[in-house]
């Protein structure tokens, strides 16, 4: 995470929002969620700003639908101000196959509202975006079986990200 | 004065004692200082008394810039706007005891708070940060419009897309300033059936009007300029004039040059990519016909940046209004679409 997406306290000039968003809302746990992977991505130290986790299953069934988790939690003692793209929180998944193609994007190519939410983190709370893939390539046609890696992105109001590190699935035949 | 400077030479200078303090033999007798060195320092001290008088005395006058006790050169310097404003300093200098030969007037360039997309104007003018909610855009333009003085931001800069809730906007911010500038009156909805895809539903604009507070004060036809095109500076440089207004085009010419203001990534310019498309928004059930794509910067907060061509210099020609995209690319609405769904406006200085 970088600068311009997170301030501190000081700054905030807007109102809390209470509520998390995200297009699936299940923000809660799932047993198969094996794999759990932090970042702190462009974050100097763990105080500074948010943890943001990828929740990827290790294994899934080929057909069987891929529940993917983000979620971008203050740990620091002090409220941590976002600000977020999109009237819901804009968040993005890409699937990459063992080459590093890129085989789904949440996002696709579809064009993103461009206006901006303003969003406080207590100390401790996590914000939660949860979206199933369903084992297709962008072209909509079901992917082989084998290991993908997973990426997780909140869009922020700069050319930076909330980034999460990679996560790997395998789909099993 | 140059806190830094200074702040450096004493640090420079004790440093310096104490490791000349720590090097010395203990019991060596120390020189007295001579005379010159007397001098120096009780001229640097009564100037630095007569500093103590001269500067509040001097900067309470109008048109002055600075004042600063220049040790470089044993002088008071005081920084003033113009010419205009010497005899009074003088009079002010004098006043505090201070002779000609123990300072200097210069006029100097004044000192400017630079303003950037994200603070307070007034009147108001195109580009600006809008906020409304717990959601920051952009203002698109003022203008004039039968149902009175207004200014124009997307439809999704409300707070629903599509219909009139009396969303009340403050700019910058609320709580800079928790004026209601302005108030949704138009926003027209979205409708399903007939060309609109199943599923989705249609508009052939993104666009909204809201009705200026009789209060504040609005410039038509500026937009605001920024420190160049496609640099990501905010800080306010100029203004760009809307001098003419495309009422017609929907259909723009692949690789014309358009141009937006946005209070996130300032001043982008880039060639049309794709015209006339009909796209649907990530995330949403909303499909725009007709929308234009634009090869250039944008990102959170852009939405309802007006779109326009330069035609001379700082002259403008607005044809949109900007309300989303993707990597390395706007999404614009035509102003002849908005114009069909809001009714005809006049965006022109």
């Amino acid at each position: 995470m970088t600068l311009p997406a997170v301030f501190s306290r000081a700054t905030l000039l807007f109102p809390l929002l209470a509520a998390g968003c995200g297009d699936a809302g299940d923000s809660e746990p799932v047993d198969t969620f094996a794999a759990q992977v932090e970042a702190r991505a462009g974050v100097p130290s763990a105080q500074a700003g948010p943890v943001v986790t990828l929740d990827v299953p290790q294994s899934v069934a080929a057909g069987s639908p891929v529940p993917i988790r983000i979620r971008v939690k203050n740990e620091t003692a002090a409220p941590l101000d976002l600000y977020l793209r999109g009237r819901d929180v804009t968040f993005d998944i890409v699937v990459t196959d063992s080459a590093g193609d890129t085989i789904w994007r949440r996002l696709g190519d579809e064009p993103v509202q461009a206006i901006l939410q303003l969003r406080t983190l207590a100390p401790g709370e996590a914000l939660e975006l949860s979206h199933e893939w369903d084992q297709r390539s962008q072209r909509g046609s079901p992917v082989p079986p084998g290991r993908y890696t997973v990426r997780g992105s909140v869009l922020t109001d700069g050319s930076s990200t909330l980034d999460s590190d990679p996560g790997m699935v395998e789909i099993r035949p | 004065m140059d806190l830094k400077t200074t702040a450096s030479r004493f640090i420079v200078l004790t440093s310096s004692a104490l490791l000349l303090g720590a090097c010395a033999d203990a019991p060596t007798a120390v020189d007295a200082p001579s005379s010159g060195a007397l001098s120096r320092s009780a001229s640097a001290d009564r100037l630095a008394d007569l500093f103590a008088k001269a500067s509040p005395a001097v900067m309470a006058l109008g048109g002055t810039v600075f004042a600063d006790n220049d040790e470089s050169i044993g002088k008071l310097v005081f920084g003033v706007e113009n010419a205009r404003a010497i005899p009074g300093v003088t009079r002010a200098l004098a006043a505090v005891g201070a002779s000609s030969n123990e300072y200097v007037v210069q006029v100097t360039e004044p000192i400017r708070h630079m303003a950037t997309l994200r603070d307070r104007f007034r009147p108001t003018q195109a580009g600006v940060q809008i906020h409304f909610g717990r959601y920051v855009c952009t203002m698109g333009f003022n203008v004039d419009h039968s149902g009175g003085r207004s200014f124009i931001t997307n439809s999704h800069c409300t707070n629903t897309q599509g219909g009139v809730e009396g969303t009340t906007y403050a700019q910058p911010s609320r709580t800079v300033d928790p004026t209601v500038i302005a108030t949704e009156v138009d926003d027209p909805l979205y409708v399903k059936g007939g060309s609109c895809p199943r599923g989705k539903k249609c508009r052939h604009s993104d666009a909204s009007r809201a009705l200026y507070s009789s209060s504040v004060a609005s410039n038509r036809g500026d937009i605001l300029k920024t420190t160049g095109a496609n640099n990501g500076s905010l800080t306010v440089g100029g203004v760009f004039t809307v001098t003419s207004q495309d009422n017609t085009t929907k259909n723009f010419a692949k690789g014309t040059v358009l141009n937006k203001v946005g209070r996130t990534t300032g001043w982008s310019q880039g060639p049309v990519d794709r015209t006339c498309v009909n796209t649907n928004v990530s995330g949403s059930t909303v499909h725009q016909f007709c929308q234009t794509f634009v090869t250039a910067a944008v990102d959170g907060g852009d939405s309802g940046s007006p779109v326009f061509s330069i035609t001379s210099g700082d002259s403008v020609q607005l044809v949109g209004i900007l309300w989303g995209g993707g990597t390395g690319y706007f999404v614009m609405s035509p102003l002849a679409s908005i114009q069909q769904e809001l009714g005809s406006v006049v965006a022109t200085k």
